[in-house]
């Protein structure tokens, strides 16, 4: 890089007392998790490369409190999301785009009964648009042939009827796209959805990533193409659990943006969140134990604490010292590209 | 004469008893919390043209869903001939409405047709349970009165159909025979095969088999009509109205909790007053509002009403991920036990004039860890025909648990302390949110 990438924050636009086109929200995922982040940085450089005048929320961004609502706090979320609807009107903020489907539902969906009302992209309708415009142009064709499977996010597809936008910008890449045999609206969840993410599966015989990973590469796929960071991680975890079934012949397929910063490659690495690595890292599938846990007491808790206004703090900052088998920090997606 | 009178009495009868169930049944769904689901008129018609008429979510699996639309059609075509039963049984007329000449051969063939095909149809899906044992359809769940529910509805189909075609068939021959009032009227395509079947009958005995089938068919049509009301084949009613009120905002958007907002306005300024708990008064007893569902009173009217227009078929629990993968919940499960409950309550009421604690509750029925399993991923509200919503009861229930009962798991736990301290789902201060864009220039 000759110049350094400066990101653009809304605060930034305001003390020049400017607007930008669009806010880029990035998300938790986007801006810790490791995998993630390379989506983040990927979509930046395509946002640069169309010369969006975009800006970020930066420290000023704060979870949407999708999975706490979903996990059914909805104190919590309501907290999270009044304290960002403020910090939207506050901007002034008009038009938001996200590469997260959670993020994406609850801004577009939820906030307007909070009073924050916004125009609200997935990344992918973004691009699609930019692509159509003429403001980016796809360029090289190291995906020609290639045969790609999309998988539909739930909160994208079934959640918000958002099958086309992805699926448009896969078939620019000249890439044969290939369906699973549950696709679209009948598209099989990944297992993250629903505050699953954030803890450990109920009792079963199988884990729902790795049902979903078989069904992708039935397809015989050379990439699996996901559109939320959440489904990106469940994927390639289940696709390691195959390759160390020795089930799949695999071979990096190298989206690598590093070198490049062309058009075509940003664009291919932003959308394809999940790849299919083949051989190249030892099996590191966690064998997760099906443990049943058990349900602290409550009756206690309840006499003590009889308002449930009451009973919602206490939870939070006197019980919170339970600790369970919670993964503090995202899952990584332990592969090299 | 006599007939005529009996006739009438077994009508009035039957209308009455089932006008009593369905207002019992009215008022246990209203049981449920008001939401409001009349807006957006004309969609509303137009899906519920598309969904429960043109049955389009049910040909998504062609085998049971072309069978069904053969039965569906037999159900409301057929009908048409029980309003000419209902005449002639009232004013001692026979087949009255032939009249209307080639209309009525026309008709009356194509209800044979499909009394046919409704008799075909009911023995695979028959089959399809019994024998074949289709997963879906002999699930855990189904164990004890829902399976024979289901067999009962079509073993009777079965039957009132038999009896459809036997009547048409020796009054068929006695027309040919020219006897008394016997008419020839209409076509009978596949009747005609069993009256020649009949042929060595006596006159007599094919007046006394063509009466008793008569009978049989409509008492059996006024039975079967106060059946659906304890039965899942309530469906073949609530379809209609149901899918009318289907949600149409986004499948993923849950619903605001307004007295929550005001709580947090309250916190976050202390200028802002907190909002009082609206009490309601339900089937006479005053209740406090909740957070989230203890009961099937905190539940919208319109879960209760998923929960009765539910048939058990099962294509939510054969798409939910976490049955799939052995978890234990099933979304049908879901509706099953909320239907249980809600005439269980109802029961309470009808007993004691009015809602006295029983000590029970939806959760009583729906396990934790059922609740838990749910990646509300939407698969089942997609799957389900008549488009029944099982995610939002169990996102209310989930939400009972957590801000009224702090029952959670611990993960989550950990999950709602790190959002609430740092704002991020892990323990990733705001501070760091930024780091990915040092990355970008190195």
């Amino acid at each position: 890089m000759s110049e350094p990438i400066n990101i653009p924050t809304m605060a930034g636009f305001a003390a020049k007392g400017e607007v930008p086109e669009v806010l880029f929200w990035l998300g938790c995922m986007g801006a810790f998790d490791d995998r993630a982040r390379k989506i983040t940085k990927a979509f930046v450089r395509i946002l640069n490369a169309a010369k969006v005048k975009f800006a970020v929320l930066g420290q000023e961004e704060s979870c949407t409190g999708d999975p706490a609502r979903r996990a059914g706090n909805e104190f919590l979320f309501q907290m999270q999301a009044l304290q960002n609807v403020t910090t939207l009107n506050g901007y002034g903020v008009k038009r938001i785009v996200t590469a997260c489907p959670h993020c994406f539902n609850t801004l577009k969906n939820e906030y307007p009964a909070l009073g924050g009302s916004y125009e609200v992209l997935h990344h992918t309708q973004f691009i699609n648009t930019l692509i159509k415009e003429g403001r980016i142009k796809i360029e090289g064709g190291s995906f020609a042939g290639k045969r790609i499977t999309f998988h539909d996010p739930c909160y994208l597809g079934r959640g918000n009827g958002e099958y086309e936008a992805p699926r448009e910008v896969l078939l620019k890449l000249d890439a044969a796209l290939v369906e699973m045999k549950r696709s679209k609206q009948n598209g099989l969840c990944c297992g993250a959805g629903g505050a699953q993410m954030f803890k450990e599966a109920e009792p079963g015989n199988k884990e729902v990533n790795i049902e979903r990973s078989e069904e992708a590469l039935a397809a015989s796929p050379d990439i699996i193409a996901a559109g939320c960071p959440f489904c990106n991680t469940m994927l390639t975890d289940g696709v390691k659990h195959f390759n160390k079934e020795g089930e799949v012949v695999v071979k990096d397929v190298g989206v690598d943006r590093r070198g490049g910063g062309s058009v075509d490659r940003t664009g291919i690495s932003s959308v394809l969140h999940s790849r299919i690595y083949i051989g190249a890292d030892p099996f590191r599938h966690r064998n997760r134990k099906k443990k049943r846990h058990h349900e602290r007491a409550s009756d206690e808790h309840r006499s003590t604490f009889p308002h449930p206004h009451d009973r919602y703090h206490a939870c939070l900052r006197a019980c919170m010292g339970v600790q369970g088998r919670a993964r503090t920090q995202p899952r990584r997606a332990e592969i090299g590209t | 004469m006599m007939e005529r009178i009996l006739f009438a009495l077994l009508l009035v009868g039957a209308t009455v008893l089932f006008s009593r169930n369905i207002l019992r049944i009215t008022r246990n769904i209203k049981l449920g919390k008001d939401v409001d689901r009349t807006d957006r008129k004309g969609e509303r018609w137009a899906l519920m043209t598309r969904v429960a008429l043109g049955q389009s979510k049910m040909v998504v699996r062609p085998v049971a869903g072309i069978l069904h639309v053969i039965v569906y059609a037999g159900f409301v075509i057929i009908n048409i001939e029980v309003l000419e039963i209902l005449i002639d049984g009232l004013f001692g007329t026979h087949r009255v409405l032939s009249f209307m000449g080639g209309l009525y051969d026309f008709l009356i063939g194509s209800f044979e047709w499909l009394a046919l095909g409704v008799w075909v149809a009911c023995t695979i899906f028959l089959v399809r349970r019994n024998i074949i044992k289709v997963k879906r359809l002999v699930m855990k769940e189904l164990d004890g009165w829902p399976k024979t529910d289901a067999n009962l509805i079509l073993v009777t189909e079965i039957a009132l159909m038999t009896a459809f075609l036997l009547m048409n068939g020796a009054d068929q021959l006695l027309a040919w025979r020219g006897e008394g009032h016997y008419v020839t009227a209409g076509a009978f395509p596949v009747s005609d095969a069993i009256a020649i079947a009949l042929d060595n009958w006596s006159t007599a005995s094919l007046i006394t088999l063509e009466r008793a089938a008569w009978w049989f068919h409509i008492i059996g049509i006024l039975a079967f009509l106060n059946y659906l009301v304890v039965s899942k084949h309530l469906h073949i009613l609530l379809a209609f109205p149901n899918v009318w009120y289907s949600k149409l905002a986004p499948k993923t958007e849950m619903t605001n909790m307004p007295r929550i907002t005001g709580e947090v306005r309250s916190m976050l300024d202390p200028s802002v007053q907190p909002p009082v708990p609206v009490a309601r008064t339900v089937a006479g007893m005053e209740m406090t509002e909740r957070f989230g569902a203890k009961d099937v009173f905190d539940l919208s009217w319109k879960s209760l009403m998923d929960a009765y227009s539910c048939t058990e078929c099962g294509r939510c629990t054969s798409e939910c991920p976490a049955n799939l993968t052995g978890k234990l919940l099933s979304p049908r499960k879901i509706m099953m036990d909320t239907r249980d409950r809600v005439a269980e309550v109802g029961k309470v009421i009808d007993a004691k004039g009015k809602w006295e604690d029983d000590g029970k509750s939806l959760h009583s029925r729906v396990s934790e860890e059922e609740l838990w399993a749910c990646t509300t991923c939407n698969a089942c509200t997609q799957a389900c025909p008549v488009n029944i919503d099982p995610v939002e009861i169990i996102l209310e229930m989930r939400r009972y648990l957590v801000m009224e009962e702090s029952k959670t798991r611990p993960a989550l736990t950990t999950m709602f302390n790190n959002v609430e301290n740092n704002g991020a789902a892990w323990a990733f201060g705001p501070d760091r949110r930024m780091e990915w864009a040092e990355e970008m220039n190195r």
